[in-house]
Order: C-alpha cells, then structure tokens, then sequence
C-alpha cells in the first residue's frame, strides 16, 4: 500500500460485494491514522450496525482477495481491501465487550499522533 | 545494605539483586535541579538506542532524530562507504539546523543559509565564495560527531566524550543473543505522544506485569494467566548490570475472538496469540526466552535508561521514554513485524497493532494521574512487589549513575 493508491480507491466494490457498497463512503478508510479517528468520534451502537453486516462476509472478502499483492491493489479491489481493513482495525470494541468504542480512562483521544506505516495505510 | 529476601512464587530469578531496594521515593526524582544532574550523569554517559538500521538501507540514507533531553537534533547517516555514523544536525559555519528534512537519500547535505556542503561522512567539502574566508582549513569545519555503533538493527549513540564502556560491555549477555533475530521484519506502526509525567513514571508502566491483569482487563483479558499462574506472575526475570529483563507466560486457554483466529489464520499468530516455537535448540538466540520457559509468550527488555524493547515470535515492539523535562516526556512507540507477503500477513499486521495500541493507550492513562499525584508532596515513596523487580532495578542503576558518575 502506499499514498498514491489512496487516490485509485472508487466508491464501487466488484459485483460479488455489491451488496455492501453502502458502507464504501464511510468505513474504506485508508489508514490507521483515520480508522482510528473515526472509531473514537463513533457509539459503540454505531459501530455494531457495521460489524455486524461485515462480520459474515469478512471470510469471503479475504478469500476473493487472497491472490493479489497489496501493493498492486487498485480501484474496486482497493476499496473493498480498506472496507475489510476498516473492520479488522474496529472489531476490538464489539468483541471484547467494551462499553464504548474507547478505552476507559484514556488520555484524550486527539493526542496520539501517527507516522510512517500508521499514517500511510 | 541487606538483600531484600524472595517470596515464594513460580519466578526464577537470575542476577545480582545485593543493591536493590523495594522502595523508593519518586519525590526527589521530579525536581528540577535532579533532573539537570540526570541529563549529566544519565544521558550523556549512557549508551541510547535511537533508531534502525531498516531506516538507512543505503548510502546517503538518513534520518534525523530529535533527543529530547539533550535537546540535541542528530542526523544518523549511512555514508558512502557503507559506515553508519551519527552527528549533531549542525552547519559548522553560523551554527544552522543542516538537515530540514526527517529521513531521505542525499549524495551531500547543504546547508539552506549560505550553502555549505557536508558529504555523508561528514567532512565538510563545499564551501561557497570560499575565497573571502581567510585561512579556512576545511579539515577542522566537518560536522560534529557523536559517538555511534550498530548492534544487530539498531543504531546507538553515546554522547559522553570518552564512553566508559564500550557498546558490548554495556549490553552485556545481551550483545550475541540475538543473532539476526530481527533481521526479517519490517515496520507496521508508528505512533508518539507527549505527555506530562515525568520519565520514570513512564518508563515504569512497561516493566512489569502485575498490572496487566487489573489495567487490561477490557483488553488482554487472558492472554496470560490461567489456572496455573493466576496472577500472572513473570516466569523467568533477570537483572543485569544496567538493564533488565523478564518473560511472560502464554496462557493456553486463551480464547481467540472471531476477527482475531480470522486475521492470524490467514497470517501469523501474534500478540495476543502467541504460537508455540521450541526455543530450546541449541542455534535458537539465547536472548529470546532467554529462561527458556514454557508456553513462552514474550519477553520485556529495558535497556536502561529510557528504551523498552518487547519481542515476540513474530513481532517486536521498540519504545522510547524520552525526558522533555522533569515533567513530560515524549513516548514514541514502533512496531515490527516479520515481513508481510499476503494479504492474510496485512490482516495480521493490522489486527495486532490495532490491539497493542489499545494497550499501549491504556499504559499510557496511569502516567499523567502519577505524577499529578506525586506534585502534591504528600505521598513521595513507592513501595515494589518483586513481580516489579525490574522497576527496582532501574532505580538502583539510575542511583548508582547519579552518585559514581564523574
């Protein structure tokens, strides 16, 4: 993954998820750093529509995925690829049970800062 | 001064233990006059880790690191011999910042002001209009070295004039027990913060193990553990002459979550799943389970004074507790994992270090509510349990630099 692909993502997912296209415009994200911003500004409500809607397919999406490069994802494939790592990178406060999408007690949120791999993908 | 007498528990403890002590008092520690004495006697005498030689794969890499406590700006530089060196970010002709830039490729580095050229060795070789200095002798301008040596991936540096020790000496047992242990990976987060607590209180909130059943508990809720070892005691924990280490234990009936066996099926088991490896064969690096320990999960290491070191199987994580000032300090954590060639290998990434992060923000509440608590005077002594006998350890060699360094 690099900086460039983020501009190759569309809002279009290959016919077989066109289903969950839906969820393109606000959950294929392109990076920890936003993934992150967006868990916390998020209900834990909010969050469990999405889980749950990609916790079935999220096998079939990997599998579909499974024989390209990352680095060579583009377009439709690259946007179903940041829909996937979306959830991956959000399952945590849904399956662990938590109260909120944040850690309780947590510094704010906002002060963390990220680089390198976790600001590019 | 007497040695403090173990407790029963299932730890095996290694090391010289005669000069630590089970309590210590923090009140002194956040006072602004010792922590100029720390700067002196602790950061200009140490040997500090401050980056990876993944960052400087050529030559003409480099990468400028900022040390806070020396408030010094260095640019470590693999120069075109293939030699990794380290120097002060600093023209020498009116004393500019010489390199604007965080991390690159360059032939030379000139400077913005008047355009003085340094080569990646760091003699200074361009000077411009150089007609109008009179008698400059460029041999006695390059740039300003601080003293630096690579072990295994990561570059040190020494700030001291004429190190005590060489880089081997300082790390002890540890220097060949790694072997190209971390040669295969690569970096899959990146994340800092500032915060204000002093560096102590920092670095102490990653030495030990006796919190993570209480602080983790919404996140590690039995990655270790079990019916055997319900307080999660270390099982292997070893002092060293200036750094510190221990193992944590796997528990075997941690229970994966959907997305966590999704993603590590398709990868690599990582935190908090933990694969069984036999670490006894004889070529496995000593330094990894160093106590060989079963059901090993992984290994925390301090390598005194402000750098944590955690590994894994398939990932280690590298922290920085850099002192600001007696009050705050930047913490900057980056995660390594054996190098993804799939998709399921990017799942697992993404997994782990999402969960670790979680973690890592949790350590991180406790530091700021610390040192509020300590400003206050009233309470300046903290008592040790020997499940946190690393954090006795630090202090002790913290003490010992204050007091014996020249």
């Amino acid at each position: 993954m690099n900086n460039n692909q983020v501009e190759l993502a569309t809002k279009k997912l290959p016919a077989q998820f066109k289903d969950l296209e839906h969820l393109v415009e606000e959950w294929a994200l392109p990076n920890e750093r936003v993934r992150y911003a967006k868990l916390v500004s998020i209900s834990k409500a909010h969050l469990q529509v999405f889980f749950d809607e990609m916790l079935p397919p999220a096998k079939s999406i990997m599998d579909y995925l499974a024989p390209y490069d990352v680095k060579e994802l583009k377009g439709e494939l690259l946007t179903l690829y940041q829909l996937l790592v979306t959830f991956v990178e959000t399952a945590h406060p849904i399956e662990l049970n938590w109260s909120t999408t944040n850690i309780e007690f947590s510094e704010e949120p906002t002060r963390l800062n990220f680089h390198g791999p976790s600001a590019d993908h | 001064m007497n040695t403090v007498p173990l407790a029963p528990s299932i730890t095996v403890f290694k090391g010289d233990r005669s000069k630590l002590e089970n309590k210590v008092n923090l009140l002194e520690r956040i006072q602004p006059a010792y922590f100029k004495g720390e700067v002196e006697k602790i950061f200009k005498k140490s040997w500090l880790p401050i980056t990876s030689t993944a960052e400087l794969p050529e030559p003409g890499s480099f990468i400028v690191v900022e040390v806070p406590p020396l408030k010094a700006s260095i640019l470590v530089v693999r120069g075109s011999d293939g030699e990794v060196r380290a120097f002060y970010n600093i023209c020498r002709h009116r004393a500019n910042k010489l390199e604007m830039s965080e991390r690159g490729v360059k032939k030379s580095f000139a400077c913005e002001f008047h355009g003085w050229n340094f080569s990646t060795r760091g003699k200074l070789v361009g000077v411009t209009d150089e007609t109008q200095f009179v008698g400059l002798d460029k041999n006695e301008y390059g740039l300003i070295a601080v003293h630096c040596e690579v072990w295994e991936t990561f570059v040190f540096i020494n700030f001291d004039d004429k190190p005590s020790q060489s880089l081997k000496d300082w790390l002890g047992v540890m220097y060949n027990g790694y072997q190209g242990f971390f040669d295969t990976r690569e970096q899959i987060a990146h994340w800092s913060i500032k915060v204000k607590a002093n560096w102590h209180v920092t670095i102490n909130a990653f030495t030990e193990g006796y919190h993570s059943l209480f602080l983790h508990k919404a996140t590690l809720p039995d990655y270790q553990g079990g019916n055997d070892n319900p307080m999660r005691h270390r099982p292997f924990l070893e002092i060293m002459e200036h750094h510190g280490r221990y193992s944590a234990k796997a528990n075997p009936l941690h229970k994966m979550t959907p997305v966590e066996k999704l993603c590590y099926e398709a990868g690599r088991l990582m935190y908090p799943a933990f694969p069984h490896i036999d670490t006894s064969a004889p070529d496995f690096p000593t330094s990894v389970n160093p106590g060989r320990v079963e059901n090993w999960a992984f290994d925390i290491t301090e390598l005194f004074p402000c750098f944590v070191l955690i590994n894994g199987v398939n990932w280690h994580q590298c922290m920085w507790f850099w002192p600001i000032d007696e009050n705050h300090t930047e913490i900057r954590v980056i995660d390594y994992a054996y190098r993804a060639k799939t998709i399921g290998d990017h799942l697992s990434h993404s997994y782990f270090r999402v969960r670790n992060r979680e973690v890592f923000r949790e350590d991180i509440s406790t530091m700021e509510a610390i040192h509020a608590s300590l400003k206050t005077g009233v309470m300046g002594q903290v008592v040790l349990s020997q499940q946190e006998m690393l954090l006795q350890k630090h202090y002790s060699v913290a003490k010992e630099m204050m007091e014996h360094t020249e």
